[in-house]
């Protein structure tokens, strides 16, 4: 049996949430003895590191697309278009032979369609595998900077609804990252079957002596607490809309250390520039880390951060807090996909950016007092990815027909 | 112990001093004459050193000699009284010493904006060292001791870290935060500084007690901490002083500083003040055009003071204007406190149109020369008013050019108002106002 995964991100170094999921279900299928490939499509510029198959795509290509459009819808027109790229990626997808597809995203969907109208002789058995529901987050992305989408943006959000549409109808077997997405999907469109696979997390390696020593030092006069995203434009505003313009309320003794590489698409953003000292005062922005120094920085802190406010899907970045059992402040957005666990004595759920604020002042300084009970720590155990995706290869297997 | 913060006076050595530099100073000469090295001393941060240092009562007067040139109104009159300090031996070396200490600390004040510049824009993982992000500041104070600061505390000091040794060592921090214009009117406030509002925020942090200028700037600050969740603690409320000088009868201000010939005494209008869009000699240009368009000839409108940012395309509209200039108006940069003096007690009123002040001296000034004053309906104008000023929409040329004319053409009136001035004005001198000051402090020792 083989598989052959469509990303629109190569994931040979996973960092970022979308590509740990599919390094994650990729092995779990490994693990049962498919013989899995990928074809990611991407732009060069973004990644360095990426496999044989993987088809990274010049920069420049982009150009003329990205001018009106986001990069990730564009990638199939990139090379559908490209009289050059075109043929080697019809080759690559028949030198596999693969007995079935797993699209993550849509994003690759045209490209496939082309290239079985082109050459029937390489249609297969369909996995829709979705990460988020495209269409509501691309919509809610582009209403926060305009809340009336223009003609334009409301064409965008329609093409991807209606390629959203198209794939889950049309695939064997669709995969959601929580219940509400899986909802959505089967209630709205003519969906055949439907798993639910929540994003899952692998427990935090060892952390080298050190690295932690490192943090102990840089951090010891301080309350600290840590926010961890990538450059997600949904990670940035949740934190902006949770910590509003002015980090005052935090003592001058108190920083957020901000990892990931939404670090740095909170620099490039200028907010209220009268405050921008006053704000970066209170956080250290570290960017991407290894993820011994990540581990070593979340043991540290007193508290995990998690304010997302827009997007779909489930949160890596949750369960990775709670299954260290330190103390949470989160937005309820940011626990879909775990809401068993929104109880729990070290979470603490807030969507008002003040009652965020004032937890976060308190608990910085004073963080809570608790012990998870026995039955709460068992079920911190399906949070992990090896739990999570047990009956995964066989719903692949069942669809392959095998 | 009292730990009074000189570092503003030392960072103004032979540069004339802002508003809050001025207020360090006044609070600094009440210590050296009415209090003892045994219950204050002066104390500067160091930025060569970064680190607390300390200043004998004689270096302190000698920072105090070296500010400026031309100390404004007051200064005069105070520093002629007996209780001088005696002008220190070595002086030539300590001035020597004092301009090292401002090369260095300005030096230092660059080399602190390049790294904060590097600090968000290099690579994260090369700025992520082992070495700690915040030490307390190394001093030696414990619970006895209070530490007092009124000064530019955003210019140079890492508060953050007096704010982590003020928790590690229990003393007490009593800042003086003079406005929050910054955050209230932020439209006038071109050149804050990027430090400001992290200064003033770990200030309020780090203080037990906060001292505002006026009840207006008292409520300010307490809106600011309110909606940026910041706990603030006791705040009172201490008035700045005013001082008169007494000129002798023959003085005549020199030509250079302003061609007194073209004034009639009593019959010119008066306006001190930075030239800034803040301070809004806008209006009163707009309403004397309104003025003179209307046929009417209005008094000389005289206004001295620097001319800072926004206010180019103002002087030029000015000295475009052949109906107004030089007939109607006289500007001048930089007048001596004698000069100054002189023109308040020789124009018929004074007018401060500003759009927000956190307490508004010259208007305080013009009540303590005799003078009426016409001044905005905003902010802390009325406290300084003392509510015997008249106050005018800043926005509103038409009223302004009413009620100008109104009192040009009626001395009558305007000799009732001086009247009450007379009658229920009392000037409130620095020496007052730093006596209340310290009996703030001293209250606040004792009760802990």
């Amino acid at each position: 049996m083989r598989a052959l995964q469509f990303v629109s991100y190569p994931f040979v170094n996973p960092m970022h949430g979308g590509q740990l999921r599919v390094s994650f279900m990729n092995k779990a299928l490994q693990n049962a003895g498919i013989e899995t490939f990928s074809i990611s499509v991407f732009d060069k510029a973004h990644y360095q590191e990426y496999s044989e198959l993987d088809f990274p795509i010049p920069s420049n290509l982009f150009t003329y697309y990205l001018a009106d459009h986001p990069w990730d819808l564009m990638i199939s027109n990139v090379v559908a278009n490209n009289p050059e790229l075109y043929p080697i990626f019809v080759e690559r997808v028949r030198s596999v032979n693969a007995d079935l597809y797993i699209f993550e995203h849509p994003w690759l969907w045209p490209l496939m369609r082309k290239v079985i109208q082109d050459y029937p002789e390489l249609d297969r058995k369909i996995v829709f595998s979705t990460h988020n529901i495209e269409y509501e987050l691309l919509r809610s992305i582009l209403q926060s900077s305009t809340p009336i989408l223009d003609k334009h943006d409301q064409w965008l959000v329609s093409y991807v609804y209606e390629l959203e549409k198209e794939l889950a109808e049309r695939a064997d077997l669709l995969i959601a990252c929580t219940k509400t997405d899986a909802e959505m999907f089967s209630g709205n469109f003519a969906v055949k079957k439907v798993c639910v696979y929540a994003n899952g997390i692998s427990r935090p390696g060892l952390i080298p002596e050190e690295v932690r020593k490192k943090y102990v030092e840089r951090y010891k006069n301080l309350h600290v607490a840590s926010f961890v995203g990538s450059a997600h434009p949904p990670n940035a505003d949740g934190w902006e809309k949770m910590m509003g313009k002015n980090m005052g309320f935090l003592p001058p003794d108190g920083k957020v250390i901000i990892m990931g590489g939404v670090a740095d698409l909170l620099r490039s953003r200028p907010g209220d520039q009268r405050f921008t000292v006053l704000n970066f005062s209170r956080t250290d922005m570290l960017g991407r880390l290894p993820a011994e120094d990540l581990n070593a920085i979340l043991e540290r802190s007193d508290v995990i951060l998690l304010p997302i406010t827009t997007g779909g899907g489930s949160n890596l970045k949750t369960a990775e807090a709670l299954i260290s059992e330190k103390p949470i402040i989160s937005t309820s957005l940011a626990f879909r996909g775990f809401s068993e666990f929104m109880n729990y004595p070290n979470v603490f759920i807030a969507d008002n950016p003040v009652v965020f604020q004032e937890k976060l002042y308190e608990w910085i300084q004073n963080p809570p007092q608790y012990v998870l009970s026995p039955e709460q720590k068992t079920s911190l155990e399906k949070l992990l990815w090896g739990n999570i995706l047990k009956t995964y290869p066989e719903e692949i297997l069942e669809i392959a027909g095998n | 112990m009292i730990y009074y913060d000189l570092t503003s006076s030392m960072t103004y050595i032979g540069r004339n001093p802002v508003g809050i530099v001025r207020v360090e100073m006044k609070l600094a000469e009440y210590i050296l004459k009415h209090m003892s090295p045994e219950e204050i001393t002066f104390c500067y941060f160091d930025l060569t050193y970064h680190r607390v240092s300390y200043l004998r009562f004689s270096d302190a007067q000698g920072v105090l000699e070296q500010i400026g040139s031309t100390m404004r109104v007051g200064t005069a009159m105070e520093s002629s009284q007996n209780n001088q300090v005696p002008p220190q031996q070595n002086e030539l070396s300590r001035r020597e010493m004092f301009w090292v200490y401002v090369r260095k600390a300005k030096e230092a004040i660059k080399q602190l904006l390049v790294l904060q510049n590097q600090h968000h824009s290099e690579p994260a993982l090369k700025k992520c060292s082992s070495e700690s992000l915040l030490e307390p500041l190394d001093v030696a104070w414990n619970e006895n001791d209070i530490f007092v600061t009124v000064g530019l505390i955003w210019d140079i000091w890492p508060v953050n870290r007096l704010y982590l040794a003020r928790k590690l060592k229990h003393f007490k921090v009593v800042g003086m935060i003079h406005d929050m214009i910054p955050y209230f009117a932020p439209e006038f406030c071109r050149g804050v500084p990027p430090s400001f509002f992290q200064a003033v925020v770990d200030l309020i942090w780090s203080s037990s007690l906060i001292i505002a200028p006026s009840l207006r700037s008292s409520e300010d600050i307490q809106c600011f901490a309110r909606e940026s969740h910041i706990p603030c603690s006791r705040i009172c409320v201490n008035m700045h002083g005013t001082d008169v000088i007494h000129l002798s009868e023959d003085y005549i201000p020199p030509r250079e500083e302003i061609d007194v010939s073209k004034l009639v005494p009593g019959h010119f209008i008066f306006q001190v003040g930075t030239m800034e869009p803040r301070k809004n000699h806008q209006v009163i240009y707009n309403a004397y055009r309104i003025l003179v368009n209307e046929g009417f000839q209005p008094m000389m409108w005289v206004f001295v003071g620097a001319q800072a940012w926004g206010c180019a395309d103002l002087v030029e509209s000015i000295k475009l204007n052949p109906a107004l200039y030089p007939k109607y108006i006289m500007m001048s940069n930089r007048v001596s406190d004698q000069t100054l003096a002189w023109l308040y007690k020789n124009c018929a009123f004074t007018v401060y149109p500003s759009f927000y002040e956190g307490w508004g001296l010259p208007v305080s000034e013009s009540l303590a020369f005799g003078k009426f004053c016409l001044t905005g309906t905003n902010s802390a104008l009325a406290e300084a008013g003392s509510g015997i000023t008249e106050q005018i929409n800043p926005f509103d040329a038409l009223t302004w050019a009413k009620i100008l004319q109104y009192y040009m053409q009626d001395p009558e009136h305007l000799k009732q108002k001086e009247e009450r001035i007379q009658a229920q004005y009392k000037i409130r001198s620095w020496t007052q106002s730093s006596e209340e000051f310290f009996a703030h402090i001293k209250k606040f020792q004792r009760e802990g």
